[in-house]
């Protein structure tokens, strides 16, 4: 008789429980326990083992229905589908870290190209939120509008900020529902407090104006803004004139430019200024002072402009109601200023306006990040997308050592879903890292630099919900968007085929082709557009102004004598060559009018001058004549500027004969174009005319180069001669650009940073990708190694594929690159640099270098590596 | 013979009370009830430990395994609070409908 053996017995009873899902160990020890217990107590009774265990089996019941009654039971509570999917992702979770530990360098070259790419996206996000708060705290802000208008430039509507003096009061006057009003007109006048005196600008205002725009006082009141005796600071001019005293009540003396005192006293003090705020001020009058502070303004005269009238309503709904009603003013306004009639009147709200302000000319708020809000974003995608690709690339390329895991999890019966839930949650995993290390750079180090570099405090509140949605999508977004093709790819595998070996992982699918390739044709892009970028700021810094800046000085007098006494003075300063007046100066100051042609009109700019100030500037001559040095003659000449001609079509300018305020001036001579402006802003029409000796306060001075110091500080001791009580008012003519050539510096800088993490995120993905793909045919090589591969052939087989695709992506890659660069160029640029191959033959050097670099280290591993190591791994 | 449905709906207010009286593990409830119901509530053994699985998960009783005396591991199951007051509750739901049926039951029929 066959002996009966319980432990054989008793295992293979619990085999059955192994089927099903429905144990964990737990229960299935206990279960152990009981049929133990009770084989004892009937062996205990007097039974055979074999009796005792037949027994306490067929009492233990049906291990089905068991687990079944198990199963349904775990199924049974209501969370419990919450639970197992909590529990699935806790194991995906888990996988991803020990998939991420096992492959740390294509981890870490995932993770560090996302991190940097999604703290690139949180500085897109900071700048944005950072818009979005300005000008946004005024309490009023939907009341209260600013008043535009439309006015016909040649055939194009352009949308002004200004207005018409008289507008604001008829406005209050006329109209129901306009519950205040202010007009806005800025005056340059001199401080002085004790013995020191300094130019300031004045901001003229009606006393709605601290109601409208709700900055709070530190100190005083704003009421008493409606005494036009009375003067309020901001906190910094405080702060300048009165340190830590007091300021209230304290007197300040204010001299207009045609030098009369007029003294204030100080009625408040307007707490430090949000740097969120483009509409401020340093001092606030009363609008009345007007008349003194100009002393030809008209506020009746329609033909006179304020640089703004704001004005609030009670309901922003009646907006509709009060445009229905402007129609009469058009015609009031075209009346008294026939050259410059208003179309249309229109309102833009205080909430708006910041949007708004690139699109209205010569409005009173401004917005310089518009440079930085187009370019970010892109670069911004293109770091995303990079990164995205990398690791599609580099998760396909590992799928290969995660073959058998996949086959395996298919076996034991894992749906298709399943195994795309889990590479998608892996990758979102990853994400997540990325995220967080994104963050920190974001914080640490974009963010820091970003701000010096545009100068405006924008900050990452991690307070703020809606950064955390917008970290929230961007990691989805990424997540699903890098894995979602290598996770529907790699579950694609039959795991017969894994596991019979004949699954040749796909190197030659088109897909992957289709995705490096992509890879190299954005790698490839994005170097050459950083480099277009950074190439085309050193285009713009070297570019000619089209007159000899670099030696010239200038002042601006207090008055026309003052100005001839100084050039008196200067030009026999060692050194000097010449000296001009003029009564505009280049980049400086500059008036508008309107040439009447019998057939059209014209407005330009026009710059009122001497007769030899042509000379002293070193603006070249194209035809005719300079004006001539009696300036009498000249009187109603005019010299103008090569686009004035091309935009005119003049074929003949000499001798051409103009109206221009009532007169009739002849073209005289044409200059070649220079720039006024920064190179931003496009060269416009314009034109030189002699001015009167009455009217010329700048005074112009062109030096020997080496000269230009010495000469600038003789002219600085020499006013402080002739004009103790006025602070000196010139400079270096390279400086009139102000801060240009900083924010263009700056943006140099920026643009080499992009290029440089451009060029790293592209090599990190490049080195990741050969690294894992030369890994993978370790067998390969060894075997080739052995069967006596020579350099040349490994070599060969390495870099064939990347080889032939890297050269398609650069012909694809490159027009591409040159077309997006020049249209990102044309975009930001007036005159943007002309396209050069140079910029492209870079970037096409820079990622064939990389290609051959990583390549060679590759294959340098391959050489070195011992064949057998190589052969003996699996 | 206690009839299959009976058995099953009282098989809960059964393992609490006899957990009540204290600790136990699955072999010996078992044990225990047949001893109690004298043989007349017929249970396949195995099907009691779903039963302790899903009390458990409802934090009626709690579980751990325990040595003692020198014998295999078992896991024995300790009454909750939570599970002293469903016991409570159940106690008053049988009492109910033993009060309801001996009213039935002792009433002769009125009606025809």
């Amino acid at each position: 008789m066959r002996s009966f053996n319980l432990e054989k017995a008793i295992k293979s009873w619990l085999k059955n429980f192994r089927k099903h899902q429905a144990f964990d160990e737990g229960s299935m020890q206990e279960m152990e326990v009981h049929l133990r217990d009770h084989i004892e107590d009937l062996v205990g009774e007097g039974h055979t083992e074999e009796q005792a265990f037949d027994t306490a089996v067929k009492s233990f019941g049906m291990v089905d229905e068991v687990a079944k009654e198990e199963f349904w039971n775990q199924k049974r509570k209501p969370t419990i589908k919450t639970i197992l999917f909590a529990a699935m992702l806790k194991n995906y979770y888990r996988t991803s870290i020990r998939t991420m530990l096992r492959n740390p360098l294509s981890s870490f070259i995932n993770v560090i190209g996302l991190a940097v790419a999604i703290g690139a996206c949180m500085v897109v996000y900071s700048s944005f939120e950072y818009d979005y708060r300005t000008d946004q705290f005024h309490v009023n802000k939907d009341h209260v509008f600013l008043s535009t208008n439309y006015v016909d430039r040649e055939g194009a509507l352009e949308q002004y900020g200004t207005s018409p003096a008289p507008l604001g009061p008829s406005l209050t006057q006329d109209l129901t529902g306009v519950s205040a009003m202010t007009r806005v007109l800025d005056q340059a006048a001199v401080v002085k407090v004790g013995s020191e005196v300094y130019h300031e600008h004045i901001r003229l205002v009606d006393p709605g104006f601290l109601e409208m725009f709700t900055f709070p006082l530190a100190k005083g009141s704003k009421a008493t803004l409606s005494d036009p005796n009375s003067i309020i600071l901001s906190d910094q001019m405080a702060e300048k004139y009165f340190g830590d005293a007091d300021p209230i009540g304290k007197d300040l003396e204010l001299i207009y430019p045609d030098e009369s005192n007029h003294t204030f006293q100080v009625s408040g003090v307007a707490e430090p200024f949000l740097p969120t705020r483009t509409i401020d001020f340093d001092f606030l009058v009363n609008f009345k002072n007007v008349d003194a502070a100009i002393p030809d303004f008209r506020d009746e005269d329609w033909s006179q402009t304020v640089a703004a009238t704001f004005i609030q309503l009670e309901d922003p709904s009646q907006l509709v109601k009060v445009k229905a009603q402007m129609e009469p003013y058009l015609s009031i306004q075209s009346a008294a200023n026939p050259d410059w009639p208003i179309q249309a009147f229109d309102f833009v709200s205080l909430a708006e306006l910041h949007f708004a302000t690139n699109v209205i000319k010569d409005d009173i708020s401004f917005d310089n990040n518009a440079e930085a809000r187009m370019g970010l974003p892109i670069m911004a995608g293109f770091m995303i997308l990079l990164a995205c690709i990398n690791y599609i690339n580099i998760a396909m390329n590992s799928a290969v050592k995660r073959l058998k895991e996949i086959g395996l999890r298919k076996v034991v019966g894992a749906s298709r879903s399943q195994l795309i839930i889990q590479f998608l949650s892996e990758n979102i995993v990853m994400t997540l890292f990325a995220y967080g290390i994104g963050m920190l750079l974001a914080i640490l180090v974009f963010l820091p630099w970003f701000v010096a570099l545009s100068g405006d405090p924008m900050t990452l509140s991690l307070l703020d919900p809606y950064l955390w949605i917008f970290g929230g999508g961007i990691v989805l977004i990424t997540g699903v968007l890098s894995g979602l093709y290598p996770a529907i790819y790699i579950s694609r595998f039959q795991s017969v085929e894994i596991f019979d070996g004949k699954l040749r992982f796909g190197q030659k699918s088109l897909m992957t082709k289709l995705f490096l390739g992509l890879q190299l044709i954005i790698t490839c892009g994005s170097i050459s557009c950083a480099i277009i970028f950074a190439q085309n700021n050193d285009f713009q810094h070297a570019r000619d102004w089209g007159y000899s800046k670099a030696n010239m000085i200038y002042a601006k007098a207090p008055s026309a004598e003052g100005a001839q006494q100084l050039r008196d003075i200067m030009v026999q300063v060692a050194g000097v060559e010449q000296v001009s007046l003029a009564q505009h100066h280049v980049g400086e100051a500059k008036s508008r009018v309107v040439m009447h042609f019998p057939d059209r009109e014209y407005e330009v700019d026009r710059l009122d001058v001497s007769a030899d100030y042509l000379t002293t500037m070193g603006i070249p001559l194209s035809q005719g004549r300079y004006f001539t040095d009696h300036a009498a003659g000249d009187k109603n000449t005019v010299v103008v500027n090569q686009t004035l001609i091309d935009i005119l079509g003049l074929e003949k300018p000499l001798g051409q004969v103009f109206n221009m305020d009532d007169q009739r001036y002849t073209i005289v001579g044409v200059v070649d174009d220079f720039h006024s402006y920064n190179f931003f802003e496009e060269i416009t029409p314009l034109l030189f005319a002699v001015a009167n000796d009455e009217t010329m306060d700048y005074v112009a001075v062109r030096v020997a180069e080496q000269d230009k110091e010495t000469a600038y500080t003789q002219l600085q001791d020499n006013w402080l001669l002739l004009f103790p009580l006025t602070p000196f008012q010139g400079g270096y003519q390279e400086d009139v650009w102000g801060i240009y050539f900083s924010l263009l510096y700056s943006a140099e800088r920026f643009y080499t940073a992009l290029a440089l993490i451009a060029i790293l995120l592209a090599s990190l993905g490049l080195y990741g990708l050969i690294t894992l793909n030369v890994t993978s045919r370790k067998r390969e090589f060894s075997i080739r190694k052995v069967m006596g591969a020579e350099l040349l052939d490994i070599s060969k087989s390495v870099a064939r594929q990347y080889l032939v695709l890297g050269m398609l992506s650069l012909i694809v890659g490159l027009p591409v690159s040159y077309w997006m660069a020049e249209a990102a160029l044309d975009m930001l640029y007036a005159y943007p640099m002309p396209l050069t191959v140079s910029g492209l033959l870079s970037a096409v050097f820079i990622v064939i270098f990389i290609l051959v670099l990583v390549l060679t280290t590759q294959i340098r591993s391959v050489l070195v590596s011992n064949p057998a190591s190589g052969l003996r791994t699996e | 013979m206690i009839s299959k449905t009976l058995t099953a709906a009282s098989t809960k207010p059964i393992i609490l009370s006899i957990l009540k009286q204290g600790n136990s593990y699955g072999y010996l409830i078992i044990k225990k009830i047949k001893e109690i119901s004298g043989g007349q509530m017929s249970y396949t053994d195995g099907m009691l430990y779903p039963v302790l699985h899903r009390l458990e998960k409802e934090a009626l009783i709690q579980s751990n395994w325990t040595v003692e005396n020198d014998t295999r591991p078992r896991k024995y199951y300790e009454i909750t609070d939570l599970g002293k007051q469903a016991l409570i509750e159940e106690q008053q739901q049988w009492a109910h409908v033993t009060s309801v049926l001996e009213q039935l039951w002792t009433i002769n029929p009125t009606t025809k």
